[in-house]
């Protein structure tokens, strides 16, 4: 596998993946919330040593997310399809609600995710459902005009 | 921090990796991380495992196995439940060592298990999420310390 072939993703964690495609080298660098979020450079996650806004509560919950998405423009999407001048993103949540993994939409439709300390990957969100995220709690927009938050 | 210093550890750490640059970890896809690490059997008596091997050797591999078990996943809670991660914490602080030796050699998240081992936190808070600067100041840590 490789860039620009199809991910070798665990399918006891990814069972659904059969479009993601390999889009980057592996890295533990940055993380899938911080990539969404357009940062190459930091892990962010809410609990010390990794980064995470102080404007968003220091919790693993869809709360503590969807005020991380609020504080950096983003409401939540009547649609998952993707709409001219918004950039969306999508928080999965496993079945009890604990958030796991967000993806930021592609001007194509597709979707573009950071695997954990593994690779980048452009995919469908049903490609990531499973045992390892969950599945979808929502789709998020931002409108591009709006200023993005440092 | 004395950041000349940390300097000089992260080139270490870059020129080490360079040399290894065709052994067993490289930045890839996950069965990269597998490649070339032995399987250590946190089941059995890790203790009497150590014994017989070298520790940092040991440790070293429980950390590929660790990074290999939990790639894809961005929850740190399910980095410290994994069976690798519980096995090097076992050990004690026979384990910082081959867990410096690791991060020397492949920088990754495993610095969580330096922390609950040894109770520091050798790099200042503005390094919150940035992978290079808490190895650093984890390996000039290890450098003071003699662990290296």
């Amino acid at each position: 596998m490789g860039l620009g072939q199809k991910a070798a993703l665990n399918p006891q964690e990814f069972p659904n993946c059969t479009t993601a495609i390999e889009t980057s080298q592996a890295t533990p660098k940055h993380n899938c919330i911080a990539y969404a979020f357009g940062d190459t450079t930091r892990w962010w996650w809410p609990k010390r040593p990794f980064y995470w806004p102080t404007a968003a509560p220091s919790e693993v919950t869809v709360h503590a997310f969807e005020q991380l998405l609020a504080h950096k423009g983003y409401r939540e999407s009547a649609t998952e399809q993707p709409e001219d001048g918004k950039h969306k993103i999508a928080l999965f949540v496993t079945a009890d609600g604990r958030p796991t993994h967000m993806a930021s939409q592609l001007k194509t439709g597709r979707w573009s995710s950071k695997i954990g300390q593994n690779v980048d990957v452009e995919h469908d969100l049903a490609d990531l459902f499973g045992p390892q995220y969950g599945g979808l709690h929502k789709v998020y927009e931002r409108v591009l005009s709006a200023p993005a938050v440092p | 921090m004395n950041m000349a210093r940390m300097a000089r550890a992260l080139d270490q750490t870059k020129s080490e990796r360079r040399v290894r640059a065709s052994g067993a970890v490289q930045t890839g896809a996950l069965h990269n991380y597998r490649t070339g690490a032995e399987d250590i059997d946190v089941g059995s008596d890790l203790r009497a495992q150590i014994a017989r091997r070298n520790d940092v050797k040991v440790i070293v591999d429980l950390v590929r196995q660790w990074r290999a078990s939990t790639i894809n996943v961005s929850d740190f809670a399910d980095w410290v439940a994994d069976k690798h991660y519980r096995a090097i914490i076992a050990v004690g602080e026979r384990a910082i060592p081959g867990v410096l030796a690791a991060i020397a050699e492949e920088p990754s998240w495993i610095v969580l298990a330096l922390e609950e081992l040894t109770g520091a936190r050798p790099y200042d808070d503005d390094a919150f999420g940035d992978l290079e600067r808490i190895v650093g100041g984890w390996l000039v840590w290890g450098s003071d310390k003699k662990l290296l």
